[in-house]
């Protein structure tokens, strides 16, 4: 098998959410000295965007989603720690949380798992989480590459993420993370206004936005 | 509150103000689409189906019919008692009548 | 020069548009709607009436005489006594002055009682307290009265309720333990929300209102339709109305079918039909606004949709039209030029039974 077929298959385990064949797909890959970046970015990654395309269109729904991020997540095991030291390979650490004051979370969850199999390193707060929370986890892990990615469903609770950045300029710390925020009354306006970084229309193209605003 | 207002001015057939109970009822207890509905109210008023949301109206057929008017007209039957009458009016049982009758017999 | 007309942003926000502008977002709107949903375009003339509502000189505009629909109302009395958490405007009043406001102050066609909380669940331990309002307000009203709440399958899952939540177990990958889990809170939910209604029956209530049907995914459209079958072959005369959470019905689960039929993934169009089969009277289809694009690209999107539902639809459609929703502005006090132009062009170019 060429190194473009077994690209091919580790993309096609992913779409096809094959659990057990993924990490023999990934095993067979590093075997014959496909490195880890390259199964992830031409492999991995371009299964998790077909399926990102197949959620978005209504093609799939959340079960199937979550079958390909857990054979991303196999694949991951395996590959993660060939990527330690590398710095340029880790995508980042991904914050995430719901907004003080509201609790939807479908979206917030979707959109972690979909960071994760991204090959983000998460670390989910949950749901109405205050902003002092968020600014403590930020602190702790400064010097990481970070990224912020707080959900709103509410317009009330949207407020709060205005403070959110403030608090991060309080602090000192804006300069240290991304700041992307979602959720169904967050506008492109809005995040200007509040001077974020980015915001998406759904978990597909949160980790599609995300990836690019980190690179 | 605005939103509902605004409806209700824009595209609403005002309620008792005019016929838009009668029109709803229809819709609701025989699924009637929006043109059937108008048209067997109508029939019943012996007016068009323009007339239906027409205040000026309707003002007076319902309160020749016991129907229900939005001002507080003394003696005019209100609550239970108009919906009776909408009841014989559109051919059809309202439940709180039904429940109201089982108490009285 | 060429003519700028005002309109909105999604979010609510003023902007000037040209009407090729106007007429270039109400094209790209519908043909997002016809792509997703597989659907058939508006028509020139169509898209030509939009052009003119949006571009109509006045703050506020109304249907033509003769084409005016009965207005129902989701949320009900809510908006008047509740507070900001639920859209209220805080004025202290009981139910039935709510009710009561609604028929002669405002002139609304129908409308709903509901709780405070509004999801069905939370009323199985204050039902007297529900059905001594829905007497008072029967012996009062003369519009239809129904009552109604959200399915809220939300409420069913661990902490609040329990279910496992499957958010939590799909997260660890227990995809079976998690489509149980749904099944298991939709059973509970079709039990909770018959019983609530037989109830509210019991009281008089002309019947129930779903208010945002799937908001917890397909197994809350599933408990829905279940509670729908349940009450029409016990009620056959009462009034169900079933209003929708969203354009799309998410699939959490999956796999879950109504009358053979995935409800995963299934659009305006499709959701009428098993409504309808389940034995609702009134369909309310709903399609969301994005925020970050102009009204006429939301409304052109909303229309399309609405369009085909109501055509596929064999019972009346009182389309959903409130914050964020039907091409209104997602903003707490949607403007009401932005709100009565959507109200128009829902009338008179998808064609609703009702709003």
């Amino acid at each position: 098998m060429s190194n473009q077929e077994l690209l091919d298959k580790l993309r096609d385990t992913i779409v096809s959410q094959d659990i057990n064949g993924c990490v023999d797909a990934t095993n067979a890959a590093l075997a014959v000295g496909i490195s880890a970046v390259d199964a992830i970015e031409n492999g991995l990654s371009v299964g998790m965007k077909i399926v990102g395309d197949k959620f978005e269109a209504a093609e799939i729904y959340l079960p199937q989603i979550m079958m390909s991020a857990k054979a991303m997540n196999g694949a991951m095991e395996i590959l993660s720690p060939l990527l330690e030291g590398d710095e340029d390979a880790g995508k980042g650490l991904a914050i995430t949380y719901v907004q003080e004051g509201d609790i939807h979370d479908i979206g917030h969850r979707l959109v972690t798992t979909m960071l994760g199999a991204n090959g983000f390193e998460i670390i989910d707060l949950g749901v109405d989480v205050p902003n002092e929370k968020v600014i403590e986890e930020v602190e702790k892990n400064k010097g990481k590459k970070i990224i912020l990615v707080g959900s709103a469903l509410m317009t009330t609770s949207m407020l709060g993420q205005k403070d959110t950045v403030e608090l991060l300029k309080e602090e000192g710390l804006r300069d240290d993370v991304k700041v992307m925020f979602g959720g169904a009354p967050v506008s492109d306006a809005w995040i200007a206004e509040i001077g974020a970084d980015a915001t998406a229309e759904n978990a597909a193209d949160a980790s599609r936005v995300a990836l690019e605003i980190m690179q | 509150m605005g939103m509902p207002i605004a409806h209700i001015m824009t595209s609403g057939m005002s309620g008792i103000r005019a016929a838009g109970d009668l029109v709803a009822r229809m819709e609701f207890s025989k699924s009637m689409r929006i043109g059937e509905a108008k048209e067997y109210v109508a029939k019943k008023l012996d007016v068009s189906t323009i007339d239906l949301s027409d205040e000026y109206v309707m003002r007076e057929i319902r309160e020749d019919l016991g129907i229900g008017v939005i001002t507080s007209v003394a003696g005019a039957p209100k609550g239970i008692a108009a919906k009776m009458n909408i009841e014989k009016l559109l051919d059809i049982k309202i439940n709180s009548c039904e429940r109201f009758r089982k108490q009285i017999a | 020069m060429t003519t700028e007309y005002t309109t909105r942003m999604g979010d609510g926000q003023r902007i000037f548009m040209t009407r090729e502008q106007i007429l270039a977002d109400l094209k790209e709107g519908m043909a997002d709607a016809t792509d997703l949903g597989e659907i058939p375009d508006l028509s020139e003339d169509e898209l030509d009436k939009l052009v003119d509502i949006i571009a109509m000189p006045a703050r506020m505009v109304g249907v033509e005489p003769g084409k005016e629909v009965p207005v129902t109302h989701d949320i009900g009395t809510i908006r008047i006594d509740g507070d900001q958490g639920n859209s209220g405007v805080g004025i202290p009043s009981s139910r039935l002055v709510g009710v009561m406001m609604h028929e002669r102050a405002f002139g609304a066609d129908t409308m709903e009682l509901g709780h405070i909380d509004y999801s069905y669940k939370p009323v199985k331990p204050v039902i007297s307290n529900e059905q001594q309002t829905m007497e008072v307000c029967q012996q009062n009203t003369i519009v239809p009265l129904l009552y109604g709440a959200m399915p809220n399958l939300g409420l069913y899952y661990t902490p609040d309720g329990p279910f496992e939540n499957p958010g939590d177990l799909m997260k660890a990958f227990k995809i079976d333990e998690a489509r149980a889990s749904i099944e298991g809170a939709a059973k509970h939910a079709t039990r909770d929300i018959t019983w609530i209604m037989q109830k509210m029956m019991a009281s008089g209530a002309d019947g129930i209102n779903f208010d945002t049907i799937g908001a917890a995914g397909d197994g809350d459209m599933f408990a829905s339709l279940h509670a729908i079958e349940a009450l029409r072959k016990e009620f056959p005369d009462i009034y169900i109305e079933a209003g929708m959470a969203g354009e799309l019905t998410l699939g959490l689960h999956g796999d879950l079918q109504y009358d053979g039929k995935v409800l995963a993934g299934m659009w305006p169009h499709q959701q009428a039909e098993v409504v309808s089969k389940a034995g609702a009277n009134i369909f309310g289809p709903v399609v969301n606004t994005n925020t970050s694009r102009s009204a006429a690209w939301n409304l052109g999107r909303a229309v399309t949709f609405v369009k085909a539902a109501v055509k596929a639809s064999s019972i009346p459609c009182h389309v959903n039209m409130g914050m964020g929703v039907g091409g209104i502005p997602m903003f707490e006090t949607p403007t009401i030029d932005a709100v009565s132009r959507a109200s128009k062009a829902m009338v008179e170019v998808a064609g609703v039974d009702g709003i």
